[in-house]
């Protein structure tokens, strides 16, 4: 297992996915290599940085524009 | 069970009520399609405004994607996530206004030569929480002009996979694309994400060189 293996399977081992035994083995280059260490917990940082921003607010009125156009154009 | 480190990122779970509400709004019951409408807007906004870049586009993407969900929705065999099924509307309907916008030159299945300078080959830890870093305002400038920066393939795959919280299949089913094409995507958009983001999230005196 090195490094070029574990940016492989990165995306895999992120989500969780992949066989336990092969998980192990990633785990066990990581324990030994701080690159990809430090690779796998700033790629968790993005998805995390991003995931964590609230939604953004809808403009004034935009929900009821939206609904006065579906009756509109589909005669609801 | 090997032991884990970090809980996986899972998707959030479907809500209850979905399927009676959707049952009603097919049936006409527009409270129920509205409950739905309210329930989603949000998020499709968010996914408008980070296709279009623009708030007008954006505003125009989130009316064509609800008009066309009701018109459609007789349609929906509730074999599939009902938001999964309105992210694929909300993102034909930004392809078209792309499209419309640049010429028919916007594609999702084109390979997109890879970005020298993703790869680690430095040890960088990054600041432990990028959110007390900067202000609110500040973080989602920086965090909406990485994304800027990546093709369009990479931003739409993240945004559903990562932020959205789709599958791969159901992103793959969104986008038209291979459940291959879509990992492949994924991890290109991960790796330059957070080769972007380490400009500004890398901790002080974290960065030692191997």
């Amino acid at each position: 297992m090195g490094c070029e293996e574990l940016i492989e399977h990165l995306s895999a081992y992120l989500d969780g996915d992949g066989e336990a035994g092969h998980r192990l083995e990633l785990e066990a280059h990581l324990h030994s290599c701080p690159v990809c260490r430090s690779l796998v917990d700033t790629c968790r940082q993005t998805i995390r940085v991003f995931r964590g921003q609230a939604l953004p607010e809808l403009p004034a009125a935009l929900h009821e524009r939206v609904m006065a156009r579906v009756r509109r154009e589909n005669k609801l | 069970m090997a032991a884990r480190p970090d809980p996986p990122l899972s998707a959030p779970p479907v809500p209850e009520d979905e399927r009676e509400l959707v049952s009603k709004a097919q049936a006409g019951d527009r409270a129920a399609f509205e409950i739905l409408v309210q329930r989603y807007e949000r998020r499709i906004y968010r996914l408008a405004l980070r296709m279009m870049g623009n708030q007008p586009d954006a505003e125009d993407v989130l009316q064509e994607t609800f008009i066309k969900v009701y018109s459609k929705l007789h349609q929906f065999q509730q074999q599939s996530r009902l938001y999964t099924w309105i992210v694929r509307i909300a993102v034909n309907q930004a392809l078209m206004k792309l499209r419309q916008r640049r010429g028919n030159t916007v594609s999702l299945d084109e390979e997109v030569a890879s970005e020298e300078g993703h790869l680690p080959r430095e040890v960088a830890d990054w600041h432990p929480d990028p959110e007390q870093q900067y202000q609110s305002a500040e973080l989602a400038d920086i965090l909406q002009r990485s994304l800027e920066a990546l093709p369009l393939p990479y931003k739409l795959v993240f945004q559903l996979r990562d932020v959205e919280e789709l599958s791969t299949e159901e992103t793959a089913e969104a986008l038209g694309l291979t459940e291959s094409a879509v990992k492949s995507r994924l991890l290109r958009a991960r790796l330059q994400l957070r080769a972007r983001l380490g400009r500004h999230f890398r901790a002080k005196g974290a960065d030692s060189g191997l």
